[in-house]
């Protein structure tokens, strides 16, 4: 009787504990994944307004893309967990004519899952890639 | 105590952890998901209301001032602007009643389409039919909206156009003093060539100018000898207007300009305009500049600049100095205005601590909220 009781045990455990695993990778692959959109939104944003506050006679893409390169250098830990070594893409792009000349920045993030339990739709997209479009101060 | 309770129980048990961890993973789903899409939208929303008000600090800058169709274009550039950022995977599309102009007043944003009045641009921008578990796991629960619903964000930004505020610290300015009218009629925007003239017959299109104290003789020719220091200055200063009370400073402008290190920067500044009958300089002299601010002023009557009197200081010009003459009763100093031209004084702007030069001034749009 004591020996059923503890086979039964047994099997509620086994079949929960992969359950809870698998909840907890998600929630840690998609906690992380949301962290690295942040960063990314924030790389973005901060790309995008150094290139539009650029002055007159400078070239606001180096500009643009040093900012976002400082903001993400600032949290080299939080890089570092969020794409194992991979190297971010900054893509920053002058569109248009004046009156609406635009500085777009692009700032995509490799973001390799934690846990990596997860597979298809329910897994997180294998990057955290945010976009900022900012009208330049100065037309050109 | 029978087994079939405890069996029961750690069900129960399990049944309820999987609940809560179920909701844990929602959680982070729902809260992830809609902090994103409310990043994006005020993203979008502050690039939409940043671009509407850059666009109405330029349109004010132009010589017929702001109209109606400026405020209109200004709105429909907002829109486009903000159309350009993704939200959710699209683009985002505040409709034209989300783009207002308005006043921006102790902290408070009444909308206005007078073209006098509008300092503000407000954006809002909304997102609706976000599908979020937790919120529709919370739906189905409660028997809300056939037991799934959807979640919705929305994002506002306010940009202001700060008044000019600080025209910046100045080491050295030159004692001329312009209407800032007349800089705006010249053609172009960048760069344009100036003539300064002192005239009997009451043509003058400037002044000797000094700021917060009287130009007289003596201290136009100091400040054009030594270029003293004037320290921080801001827009609406006085300026002290004098015209004709130091006839030598002309000289002492034609010295500085032959004397000078610095010569004429073709690609900077276009060809050398030929040199001005009756110009002081020598023809060897003649490709030597002399570059310092100039005072710009804001003057009721361009056309009728009254002397021995202030008037408020609206910016600085950087003028550079290429030739001074003097034609009868007629004395002229020739200068090209760079207003785009960074320089080591003035206004801080942009990254890294950049100086900007420029008439009539203003800070870039600011985001208020």
């Amino acid at each position: 009787m004591a020996r059923s009781r503890r086979g039964g045990a047994a099997i509620e455990f086994a079949l929960t504990v992969p359950v809870v695993v698998v909840l907890l990778g998600f929630i840690l692959d998609w906690g992380f994944w949301f962290e690295a959109q942040s960063l990314a939104q924030a790389a973005a944003r901060d790309c995008a307004r150094a290139g539009a506050g650029a002055p007159p006679d400078t070239d606001p893409v180096p500009l643009a893309r040093a900012r976002a390169d400082a903001l993400l250098a600032a949290e080299p830990g939080l890089v570092r967990a969020i794409t194992r070594g991979a190297t971010p893409v900054i893509t920053v792009a002058l569109r248009g004519a004046a009156p609406a000349a635009l500085v777009d920045c692009t700032v995509a993030l490799p973001a390799a899952p934690v846990v990596g339990l997860l597979a298809g739709p329910v897994a997180p997209p294998p990057d955290a890639t945010a976009r900022f479009a900012l009208r330049r101060e100065v037309q050109p | 105590m029978s087994a079939s309770p405890r069996k029961g129980s750690a069900v129960l048990l399990a049944v309820g952890i999987l609940v809560i961890a179920v909701g844990f993973g929602a959680l982070v789903l729902d809260l992830g998901y809609s902090r994103m899409v409310d990043t994006q939208l005020q993203a979008a929303a502050d690039a939409g209301a940043h671009a509407a008000v850059a666009h109405l600090v330029e349109r004010s800058r132009d010589a017929d001032g702001r109209t109606a169709a400026d405020i209109a274009a200004g709105l429909e550039m907002g829109r486009g602007i903000a159309g350009e950022n993704t939200v959710n995977g699209h683009a985002a599309a505040p409709g034209p009643a989300d783009v207002e102009s308005g006043i921006w007043s102790d902290g408070v944003f009444t909308p206005t389409a007078d073209p006098l009045l509008i300092n503000a641009v407000r954006v809002r921008i909304a997102e609706a039919g976000l599908m979020a578990p937790l919120y529709s796991l919370f739906s189905m629960a409660t028997g809300q909206a056939g037991g799934v619903s959807t979640l919705s964000e929305a994002a506002e930004a306010i940009a202001v156009t700060p008044p000019p505020t600080a025209a910046g610290g100045v080491d050295c300015y030159l004692p001329i003093a312009i209407p800032s009218c007349a800089v705006t009629a010249q053609p172009g925007d960048a760069l344009s060539t100036y003539t300064f003239v002192a005239a009997s017959d009451r043509a003058d299109t400037g002044g000797w100018g000094l700021l917060g104290t009287q130009a007289s003789a003596a201290a136009v020719r100091t400040q054009a000898t030594q270029c003293e220091a004037a320290g921080e200055i801001e827009t609406g200063d006085p300026v002290f207007i004098q015209n004709g009370v130091a006839a030598a400073t002309y000289g002492t402008i034609a010295n500085a300009i032959s004397t000078s290190d610095t010569r004429w920067d073709t690609a900077a500044l276009g060809p050398l305009p030929p040199q001005a009958v009756g110009s002081m300089l020598s023809g060897a002299a003649y490709g030597r500049t002399h570059e310092a601010p100039i005072l710009v002023f804001d003057a009721p009557d361009c056309t009728n600049v009254r002397f021995n009197q202030s008037y408020p200081l609206t910016g600085l010009a950087w003028g550079v100095v290429f030739d001074v003459a003097a034609n009868g009763s007629r004395r002229t100093i020739h200068f090209r205005i760079d207003n785009t031209r960074v320089h080591d004084v003035g206004t801080t702007r942009g990254d890294g601590g950049s100086v900007d030069w420029g008439v009539g001034f203003t800070d870039p749009p600011m985001l208020v909220r």
